[in-house]
């Protein structure tokens, strides 16, 4: 008979004999399961290796990408790619994040409900979406209203934007308006002065000193991944660098750390710089007497302003150079073997003024580099010059002749967005009645971004084209899913500052998971169905476009396939063109085409000269950017700062970008700016401090970060953040630079930079 | 209302009172376990702790809480193996507040350990070359030593005494005890050696390390001196609170004393090899980690500022060891003085080692970094605390601890 | 633990310092390699789960004197790894080809190898870990995903180590080639600034490079003999990083 006793024993030792077998222990693991959020383990796959070209920034980088089964798990840099090397840079890197951000990529076309800025939409269908498009569109065109349709194309290195460009001729609307930048005032430059209408390079791997006005050669200027591997290659032995670089710019960039000298410049003044430089070389004889006597055109008068009016003195006292520092540069300019002058501030995507790139560009003249080995290339861009010809009807060569909304006193002068937006408040010209924005965001990077906001009121129709819920489609009526770049057909073309050629060809890497549409096949399929246009666009969707473009680069026969695994040298060889078109176009997504012995372009002005003074613009003269308040008021200056990490405008930084940002740019949701010490002392502030940081634009509160390596009286603020909009990751972090800096203006030709702004910080 | 499990001969306060008392204790303990549910539940993002300072106030309540526990283990030893009988007097408060202490250690473990449903891994997955195995082992293997040597004690309830095969039982631990307490010191002197040891091995840390005997790192013996220093003088210190509290006198003085010159020789023994090693860790150990004293400290009066050495060592080491071998702790208020800033040197001593090596820099161009525990972490020390005065309240009342006590309240 | 490989195989990295501007390419490649979690506030840095650091010096000169240097920062694998030691629960190990492991499941969190790694190398699981929604598809099959509460650091991209040594055996060979396995950081690098291979195999370039008496470790002096080298030509940041012995190495190696 069991006893109470028996019981008891075998309850004890049922007990600890259990526990001395597995059963609570893996219960304690089972336990964890349930107990935690157990992290998702990624199914494995079969593996397959695909190869496209990197459109995140007209850096032209070559990508290799890793699926498995059909999911896209990483991006790699292509060896066979000689601009980029198999190397990569973070943004490129962190691609899958922003192919796959649920929270901020758009899915389906959406129309809007609510009011503008809300961001409330209803998804609806493409075909909807095109209705609603094409009418509206084919309405204004029909009432002779096709100039009041505005396009802003977003597109930097990519073929899409000549065909942009072609609608909006087909269409027959003049605004054609791109994002600014340095690019296009640079074209409008090398177009007054030498002639020509292609692209320019810089030989700066074969260069043995560069003179950099502000151009953040480790910060993504130009091709990004080009000058990082350029960096290596001439930095190769520390002690003994094939070139000396001199960055000139206000605040001492991690470039400027890095190279042999940096040169502070109050900000804005690069141009007089330019000048007193030229002053130098001129006066001391130091310039390439036989290139100026043989190849350029208005050279005394060039020297007449030069030697009268930038005397050092006065170029010292603008620029806060010493004449020193000047002569000696100057000096070192004149006398080295393959010198170059360089501009574009930051990334290249903050403009300067045309007198400045003049003022730059001429000194490059004074010592003779153009189209010489380490110099300044010009060269045609077969990309840009395949497009066939075609006719326009006669609706459309009435509204082409009428003129641009952002027309300033220069007529030359195009795409001046703050300009738009002003014409557009005031109707001075004209009312703008339809908006089509090409993967860019004006919200959030736009002059002034508050002013454009204001114009859309008065823009009856505005159809953003995105794959990310941007600040700007929270504006639109209707918000396109833009197919990224992994997931569409694409021609990429020649890259900021190469000094040669390529073309390439991405091929989409996976189906879409969202419902989208390359713009360039919308664009196509609106030629069809607006009557008049179809003759422009006879292909019947973009790869057949692509495909018409590579037959043309093929049948020129010029230039090489990129097919050797390039390493961090200066290696450009390649191979011969395929036998037959077909195998051209299957291998151009994974071996570019290009010609590093492009035939170069001259001078085709009407003297057949580089032009000191071009009939439009005459000589380059330094003239104090217009800012907007008082000095009184606003006694610093504002300057932006750029990097790497930090993407600007329509890509917003992908969150492990966000992650990666120093305590010196983010703190929580703090945006931190950097003040010198000298600063920092008169304003009585401490590492750290919150300040209110006010401009005649507008005013937020921030940090400060105390750093030497700004000038006094100068502020450096983070550009890229104080986004409203795509997800968690990025909204509400710091505020958006584009806001405070707004614009300032270069007098005679209206050119907007936001590079420079007046403000002033008050302790809270 | 409870007389019934009162121990005979004794006064307690009113039921009523008691319980408001335990009321006040159980608020501040129900903010702790709060707490202890946030970690839990969320994570230890919870505490302030992050990837420099991986230990933190748990850790040193840890180690703190062993050293000073040590005072169960070293009376027992002293009483059952040495036979310095009059410690009979307070042995079992001695035991008690081991338990508390040793039992606060653990669960104060679980809850600092980043996935404490896997806390069996130290066991199963044992590393014999790391000293934190071997305190695993020691410290859950005392604490059933000491649930052993606690449970008699409980037996001892009135109540409870009444059953006959209970008496018998305890009787008969009672009788084997010694053998209970031989293990314990044997346990403890391992583990409190452990826990120094924990940071004397760390090569990579030169604040810590030290060389030794063996696989012994200097460290492990002076935790042990440490620990057998300052044991005996928080059990004397919880005697004379709870004495201070329930207004009644447990223990005859000279049982108080004795403790107090028991803490008083050892911690001088203590002082003297603590003082050698600092020496030799200032001029040998540290330049040949390439390392100099003011690396090791923020300047005089910085957060981990050379005031900590003069404060661990002389304000609270010194001074208390002098104190407590002298007559002076004849006098009431110099025994507890002595008592008292010989527990705060030796907390001193395990902060020092636990926070302070973590915050100094370790690469040349780091810096320092301050770390000060949230309140979850706050509350939950507060809460082992807490629960051991619930412990100490609910075994004064219901069970004969101090057998002097009848004799000094007639 | 003092590991004396006589496998044919131990790798290392030498990563030049001058050659590296900080761009941090290395980190997003890591970040995505290795199925790194990330949270909507990362600024905490102290509390950022990231297996490579990148720390900046500057050589404390004002402008325009003033020079800058980055050094990006794995897990050293060390050689007399003390985390490996100290680890209760064996959740650490150094294997045969040089890399120190890491067993997630195995680790409970006591944190005890992160009190003990100088270099501060091993991060801790302070939340539970989140991936942006929609970027799980985008998650390395190949990398096991962490819990919160548990010790991970950088593994040397062992994954892709398994990965080569498969296809190589698959072709006849078990040795690996210079250049067949190399970490996602190095792949990256856009200036080719990080080196990684086995030191054992005389014609690699690491092995090459280490040579070189600008080549140095850090922290050396506490003996951890880390596996990730340094090299510098610019004398500033050789003392920034406490090494002195150019010379004796010039020397050692004549």
């Amino acid at each position: 008979m069991l006893t109470r006793r028996d019981f008891l024993k075998f309850v004890v030792g049922g007990a600890v004999g259990t526990l001395f077998s597995p059963l609570p222990w893996r219960m304690a693991d089972e336990m964890v399961l349930f107990s935690q959020t157990w992290t998702y383990q990624p199914p494995k796959g079969k593996e397959k290796w695909v190869y496209t070209l990197c459109q995140l920034c007209p850096g032209g980088c070559g990508l290799k990408v890793r699926k498995i089964d059909d999911r896209v798990v990483k991006i790699e840099g292509n060896q066979l790619n000689p601009v980029n090397r198999g190397g990569l840079c973070p943004l490129g890197a962190s691609s899958v994040q922003l192919l796959y951000g649920e929270h901020r990529r758009v899915k389906k076309p959406l129309k809007r409900v609510g009011e503008r800025g809300e961001g409330k939409w209803e998804e609806i269908e493409w075909s909807t979406a095109l209705n609603i498009l094409t009418q509206k569109l084919q309405e204004l065109r029909i009432n002779g209203h096709g100039y009041t349709v505005a396009c802003l194309d977003g597109y930097r290195n990519e073929l899409v934007s000549g065909l942009i460009r072609r609608f909006c001729q087909a269409y027959g609307t003049p605004n054609y308006l791109t994002m600014p930048s340095g690019d296009e005032t640079t074209s409008l430059v090398i177009n007054a002065l030498q002639g020509h209408e292609g692209h320019v390079g810089f030989d700066l791997e074969n260069s043995d000193y560069i003179l950099s006005f502000g151009s953040g050669l480790l910060e993504g200027w130009g091709a990004p991944v080009r000058m990082q591997i350029a960096y290596r290659y001439i930095y190769e032995n520390p002690f003994k660098p094939k070139a000396k670089i001199i960055q000139i710019e206000s605040r001492m960039s991690d470039t400027a750390t890095r190279v042999d000298e940096w040169v502070g410049i109050n900000p804005g003044t690069e141009t007089a710089l330019a000048l007193g430089i030229a002053h130098v070389l001129i006066k001391q004889g130091i310039y390439n007497q036989e290139f100026i006597n043989n190849y350029t055109a208005g050279f005394d008068s060039f020297k007449k302003l030069v030697l009268e009016q930038y005397k050092l003195e006065r170029v010292s006292k603008i620029t806060g150079v010493s004449k020193e520092d000047i002569i000696r540069i100057a000096k070192e300019f004149g006398q080295a073997k393959r010198p170059i002058a360089i501009w574009g501030r930051g990334k290249g995507d903050i403009p300067c003024g045309l007198y400045e790139i003049m003022a730059i560009h001429s000194l490059n003249a004074l010592i003779g580099n153009i189209n010489r080995k380490g110099g300044v290339i010009c060269f045609n861009d077969p990309s840009e010059t395949w497009w066939p010809e075609f006719g326009l009807d006669e609706i459309a060569k009435k509204t082409l002749s009428e003129p641009r909304i952002d027309t300033s006193k220069f007529p030359l002068i195009t795409s001046l967005l703050y300009r738009f937006a002003e014409n557009v408040n005031s109707q001075a010209h004209y009312k703008i009645n339809a908006l089509l924005i090409f993967e860019a965001n004006p919200c959030y990077a736009a002059p002034d971004p508050a002013l454009f906001i204001q114009a859309l009121k008065n823009i009856p129709f505005v159809v953003t084209f995105t794959s990310f819920l941007d600040e700007t489609a929270k504006y639109a009526d209707l918000v396109l899913p833009a197919a990224f770049f992994l997931e569409k057909w694409e021609g990429i073309t020649t890259p900021r500052g190469l000094q040669y050629p390529i073309f390439g060809v991405s091929k989409p890497v996976l189906k879409s998971p969202y419902d989208v549409k390359h713009p360039a096949d919308v664009i196509l399929t609106l030629a069809k169905n607006i009557k008049g246009i179809a003759q422009a666009m006879p292909w019947r969707n973009y790869k057949e476009v692509l495909k018409a473009a590579v037959k043309k680069l093929y049948q020129k026969g010029e230039g090489k396939l990129a097919d050797k695994e390039y390493l961090v040298s200066l290696n450009l060889d390649g191979s011969s063109l395929p036998g037959s078109f077909e195998a051209m176009w299957e291998i151009l997504n994974k071996c570019i085409w290009f010609n590093p012995n492009v035939k170069k372009e001259g001078f085709k002005t009407a003297s057949g000269k580089f032009e000191f003074s071009p009939k439009e613009l005459n000589l380059s003269h330094y003239e104090e950017w217009e800012l907007k308040g008082e000095k009184e008021e606003f006694p610093l200056m504002l300057i932006p700062s750029e990097r790497l990490m930090l993407t600007d405008g329509y890509l917003g930084n992908a969150p492990y970008m966000v992650k990666a940002l120093p305590n010196t740019v983010l703190i929580k949701n703090d945006l931190v700016v950097e003040i010198n010490p000298a600063t920092a002392a008169k304003y009585h502030l401490i590492e750290g401090d919150k300040v209110l940081l006010k401009t005649p634009f507008g005013e937020a509160k921030v940090r400060v970060h105390i750093s030497e390596l700004v000038l006094q009286d100068v502020i450096a603020i983070p550009i890229g953040l104080g986004h409203n909009a795509y997800d968690e990751y990025l909204e509400g972090k710091g505020i958006n630079a584009h806001q405070l800096l707004g614009y300032a203006k270069e007098k005679l030709t209206g050119i907007a930079t936001w590079a420079l702004s007046r403000a002033n910080l008050i302790k809270i | 209302m409870d007389a019934a499990l009162i121990p005979p001969g004794v006064k307690r306060c009113s039921f009523k009172k008691f319980l408001i008392w335990i009321a006040c204790v159980s608020v501040v303990l129900a903010w702790g376990v709060y707490a202890m549910i946030l970690c839990f539940a969320k994570g230890l993002n919870q505490t302030n702790l992050n990837d420099y300072f991986g230990f933190g106030l748990w850790i040193t309540l840890d180690l703190a809480v062993i050293a000073l526990g040590a005072g169960a283990f070293f009376s027992g030893f002293l009483r059952y193996i040495i036979g310095i009988d009059e410690l009979k007097n307070i042995i079992n408060l001695a035991v008690i507040v081991g338990w508390i202490c040793y039992g606060s250690a653990l669960m104060i473990l679980g809850l600092d350990v980043g996935q404490p449903l896997r806390g069996w891994h130290i066991f199963w997955y044992a590393n014999v070359h790391s000293m934190l195995t071997e305190v695993a082992f020691c410290i859950s293997t005392y604490f059933l030593v000491l649930c052993i040597e606690y449970l008699p004690i409980i037996l001892e309830n009135p109540e409870l005494d009444k059953n006959r095969f209970i008496h018998i039982f305890s009787h008969n631990l009672h009788e084997y005890m010694y053998i209970f307490a031989a293990v314990g010191t044997f346990l403890s002197f391992f583990h409190q050696g452990s826990l120094g040891g924990v940071f004397g091995v760390l090569y990579s840390r030169p604040f810590a390390f030290r060389e030794g005997f063996f696989v012994w790192p200097w460290t492990f013996f002076l935790f042990i001196l440490s620990a057998v220093g300052s044991g005996p003088a928080f059990t004397l210190l919880i005697a004379w609170a709870l004495q201070k509290a329930t207004g009644r006198k447990l223990v005859k003085y000279n049982v108080l004393e004795l403790m107090g010159k028991i803490a008083g020789i050892m911690l001088s023994i203590y002082l003297v090899f603590k003082l050698i090693d600092t020496y030799y860790w200032a001029i040998h150990i540290l330049p040949e980690k390439g390392m100099t004293i003011t690396q090791c400290y923020q300047g005089w009066f910085g957060p981990y500022g050379l005031w900590l050495l003069v404060a661990e060592l002389g304000i609270f080491g010194i001074v208390p060891a002098l104190i407590l071998i002298s007559p002076l702790r004849k006098k009431e208020f110099f025994l507890i003085i002595g008592a008292l800033f010989d527990c705060i040197g030796i907390v001193i001593n395990r902060f020092v080692f636990t926070v302070q090596t973590s915050a100094i820099p370790t690469y040349p161009f780091d810096k320092w970094v301050v770390y000060s525990p949230s309140w979850q972490e706050w509350a939950t020390t507060i809460m082992v605390i807490a629960l051991g005065v619930l412990v100490i309240s609910l075994s004064y009342r219901y069970l004969p601890l101090f057998p002097q006590e009848k004799e000094l309240n007639p | 633990m003092h590991v004396e490989s006589s496998h044919a195989e131990k790798y290392v990295m030498v990563i030049d310092i001058d050659k590296c501007t900080g761009c941090g390419a290395c980190v997003i490649a890591c970040s995505q390699e290795n199925n790194i979690p990330v949270r909507t506030d990362e600024t905490d840095k102290y509390r950022s789960i990231n297996w490579l650091v990148i720390y900046r010096i500057t050589n404390g000169e004002p402008p325009p004197k003033t020079k800058v240097a980055y050094i990006p920062r794995p897990c050293m694998h060390c050689d007399h790894a003390i985390c490996v030691h100290v680890c209760p629960a064996q959740a650490t190990d150094k294997d045969r080809i040089g890399v120190v492991s890491q067993i997630y499941p195995r680790c409970f969190g006591c944190r005890y190898c992160m009190a003990a790694c100088p270099y501060h190398a091993r991060v801790f699981g302070w939340w539970d870990p989140v991936f942006p929604k929609g970027t799980e598809r985008g998650l390395n099959p190949d990398v096991s995903t962490r819990m919160r509460g548990v010790v991970e650091k950088c593994s040397f991209c062992h994954h892709r180590y398994q990965k080569a040594r498969d296809k190589a055996i698959a072709e006849g060979r078990v040795i690996l080639k210079d250049g067949e396995y190399i970490t996602a950081c190095a792949e990256a690098c856009p200036t080719k600034a990080i080196y990684f291979g086995n030191i054992k195999d005389p014609n690699s370039k690491v092995a090459k490079l280490v040579k070189s008496p600008f080549a140095f470790r850090l922290l050396e002096k506490f003996g951890t003999e880390p596996s990730v080298y340094y090299i510098s030509r610019q004398e500033w940041v050789r003392r920034q990083a406490d090494y002195y012995l150019e010379e004796i190495h010039k020397k050692a190696h004549e």
